[in-house]
């Protein structure tokens, strides 16, 4: 069963990425700054996509789509 | 009834999560959480959606039906609501032309799948002309 703890994991990843990405760009260092946003975005998709690949898998078998 | 509460808990959640998430520096996370969220929803409604599909062949197959039919019908609910999660997705995003276009694919699909049915029904309607 597909728990609800991917909501949680995504929001504590976007509060880690903004306050690295705030502290970052208060260093002086803007393209490590934008690289974390790269970063974040990189890990969030490789979470939901799997997800979202057995949402489709699941319903090409219940709804006999083949 | 036991069902819905946790259901109905998670999509309050993910809202309020996607409404905060949306203020920090990654937005399109804000697009995610509820992606997240609608595709476990109904990963959790889909086992109980297969079993009233079982009964509903139960049901064709008492009453003599032809099984094709059935199959299409579920093809197309299928095809429909895979679009409509798809667009719902970019009208969030604030792509609606995306999603319009989703919209577009979904219903040339699903006039493709209705047309053999819509061909048996003309047939028959000849058949009962003199």
């Amino acid at each position: 069963m597909i728990d609800a703890s991917l909501i949680f994991f995504l929001t504590g990843l976007a509060i880690a990425v903004t306050i690295v990405h705030t502290f970052l760009k208060q260093a002086g260092r803007d393209e490590y700054a934008y690289l974390t946003l790269v970063v974040g975005l990189a890990i969030a998709l490789i979470k939901v996509l799997p997800l979202l690949a057995e949402l489709f898998a699941q319903v090409q078998s219940v709804f006999k789509l083949y | 009834m036991q069902t819905i509460i946790p259901l109905a808990a998670l999509a309050i959640v993910a809202a309020i999560m996607a409404v905060f998430v949306k203020e920090g520096k990654m937005p399109v996370l804000a697009l995610m959480i509820p992606l997240a969220a609608g595709i476990i929803l109904f990963l959790r409604v889909l086992p109980q959606l297969g079993e009233i599909f079982v009964i509903f062949q139960q049901l064709t197959e008492k009453a003599g039906l032809n099984q094709f039919y059935l199959s299409t019908i579920l093809k197309i609910m299928a095809v429909t609501y895979i679009a409509e999660f798809c667009g719902q997705v970019c009208r969030d995003a604030n792509q609606n032309a995306l999603a319009t276009k989703v919209e577009f694919a979904a219903k040339v699909l699903v006039m493709a799948m209705a047309l053999p049915i819509m061909v048996a029904v003309l047939e028959s309607v000849l058949r009962l002309l003199p």
